[in-house]
């Protein structure tokens, strides 16, 4: 019971020092002499009659249309669908691009092999595999999984493959002359030294699948934050379009700050260099 | 030095004559560019006429088709001033009718199809009225008269509707839903029937005996398939358009289908097997749909 609760205060810990983290870097006096009068331009440009207010709503017709959404549109259902599909493209995308990136990264042999195929398909756009992504599999959970996990994968591979070959030798000899294995080497000396090259390399995956996502959500769904964008412009509900954008920005925006707490808590060795 | 001065007093007017070059060349290209009339359109055989046009003769060589994904992408283009004409859907242009820059646009004409109810089935399914039982169906609404059409002939062929799922879907998400296996069929307008087919879906039931015109499908919209809209300031180019358009809607279907099949890639084969879209200048009945608040007061 005691560990018990001890475990619990850990994560309840954890869980505020994350928000301190993230939020941290946002409020903050110096952020809000930049945002408030951007804001505030927002609020008023519309109002001189430049733009059309149709077209280019107001700060305030956008935080009407938020509410609007949240209370009456199950915003918050359209969100939950998003994150879920992309959650799963994005995990499914880590645990097969950091082990074959790993796994290539660290032997000569195997790369010679595999690694041009890989150098070609990285190259192509994502958005080009989605007229054969639709012929093969349809649209909806299929489509939006897979085109969240083409879009993640090779950044984080090409990442991790490049930070496991660019090992210091300095220390995978050390660690031989104090007689590891090869297998803890790979673990202990080369995963640890591309860590924080695959924790960035998840960030970049996550802008990247987040378009995508959107992007797999304009074919046949009836759900999730792509759809709501796409059906807020065929119905020229353009406040709505807005909320849809921001909401996504500011996910990418809450996942990123996720990897980068985890980066922090996990690459201490990168904290320390930084103070130094 | 004399001869590096010469050098450079002859790059001087080579440069010279390089740049006024390309400023005729930037002269023309804008002078190109105002002269265009750009009308907007999506990929629809039901513009046959509109697609016969720009084969003929008598067509503007000023005038080019822009293609656009949906015909709210028409919309915006129409509202910005990025085209001058468009073909947009009656009911996204009733909700552009709110927007201010609206005043700026008129209704000409409209693209009728002849109206009438398909069962749309998914591709690979083999259903028909008999079969329909532990099936999902989509349906406008509960009044719908296309539904309640199909209904009618369910029970005439002596077979029960209680065994059918019915789920209510707006006619344009019914093919997504059908290609995203949410539905297994739907009942639908008629005008729907080419683009489904061109998805390789089967349609084993057609109702034409039906009169447009109840709470989901008003008969002034309901048999409209597109609005002709164009730009009040070029109101000579969409005039010229309206009357060639009254003049190629008058060939025969086999000219028209032809065209069709021709700009959107639909074969001819499934065309043949559907009636032929029409265009008309807009009548009073429309026009007044599209009264903006300022027309009206001035009016008044």
């Amino acid at each position: 019971m005691h560990a018990k609760n001890k475990n619990d205060k850990n994560i309840a810990g954890e869980i505020v020092s994350f928000f301190r983290f993230s939020f941290g870097t946002i409020i903050t006096g110096q952020f809000a002499v930049v945002i408030i009068p951007l804001l505030l331009l927002w609020e008023v440009v519309p109002r001189l009659h430049l733009f059309s207010r149709n077209l280019f709503p107001t700060f305030s017709d956008c935080a009407s249309a938020f509410e609007h959404l949240l209370l009456h549109s199950n915003l918050m259902g359209h969100i939950g669908l998003s994150v879920f599909f992309f959650l799963i493209g994005l995990i499914l995308s880590v645990i097969t691009a950091v082990p074959i990136g790993i796994l290539l990264g660290w032997n000569p042999a195997l790369r010679k092999y595999f690694m041009p195929v890989f150098q070609i398909l990285a190259p192509i756009p994502p958005t080009a595999w989605v007229p054969i992504a639709l012929i093969f599999l349809g649209v909806g959970f299929p489509l939006r999984v897979f085109l969240v996990y083409l879009s993640s994968f090779f950044p984080i591979f090409l990442n991790t493959f490049q930070a496991i070959k660019d090992t210091d030798r300095r220390y995978v000899l050390s660690a031989r002359v104090f007689g590891a294995s090869e297998l803890n080497i790979l673990i202990h000396v080369h995963f640890y030294h591309a860590l924080g090259a695959i924790l960035m390399s998840i960030r970049t995956g996550i802008s990247i699948g987040l378009i995508m996502l959107t992007a797999a959500e304009m074919y046949g769904v009836n759900g999730g934050l792509g759809f709501l964008l796409v059906h807020s412009k065929e119905f020229f509900r353009i406040p709505d379009m807005v909320v849809c954008m921001a909401v996504l920005g500011f996910i990418g925006w809450f996942l990123t700050e996720i990897i980068k707490y985890l980066e922090k808590r996990i690459c201490l060795w990168k904290e320390s260099r930084q103070e130094a | 030095m004399a001869e590096e001065q010469l050098s450079f007093e002859t790059l001087k007017v080579r440069a010279g004559y390089k740049d006024i070059f390309l400023l005729v060349m930037l002269l023309l290209m804008c002078g190109c560019h105002h002269h265009q009339f750009k009308i907007g359109v999506t990929s629809s055989p039901h513009l046959a006429s509109l697609f016969l046009a720009e084969k003929s003769g008598k067509w503007d060589k000023n005038s080019h088709l822009v293609n656009f994904p949906t015909s709210a992408d028409v919309g915006y283009a129409l509202i910005s001033g990025k085209i001058d004409a468009g073909f947009m859907e009656p009911n996204k242009a009733l909700l552009i009718k709110e927007i201010r820059e609206f005043k700026d646009i008129k209704v000409i004409g409209k693209i009728t199809y002849k109206y009438g109810g398909v069962l749309i089935v998914r591709k690979g399914l083999d259903l028909d009225l008999h079969h329909l039982n532990g099936h999902t169906i989509g349906i406008s609404e509960p009044e719908c008269k296309l539904y309640h059409a199909l209904l009618k002939d369910i029970e005439y062929a002596h077979d029960s509707t209680a065994g059918i799922r019915f789920q209510t879907i707006p006619f344009a998400d019914m093919i997504p839903a059908i290609e995203a296996g949410r539905i297994d069929a739907a009942i639908t307008k008629s005008s729907y029937g080419a683009y489904a087919k061109k998805l390789g879906m089967t349609i084993p039931y057609s109702q034409w005996n039906i009169t447009a015109g109840d709470a989901c499908c008003p008969a002034v919209t309901a048999q409209c398939e597109f609005l002709l809209l164009g730009r009040k300031e070029k109101a000579n180019e969409t005039d010229q358009l309206s009357r060639l358009l009254l003049e190629t809607t008058k060939e025969s279907d086999a000219v028209l289908r032809q065209a069709a099949a021709e700009k959107t890639g639909i074969s001819g084969d499934i065309l043949e097997s559907l009636p032929v879209a029409a265009y008309d200048v807009a009548d009073n009945k429309l026009l007044q749909l599209f009264i903006t608040v300022d027309e009206k007061e001035k009016k008044e």
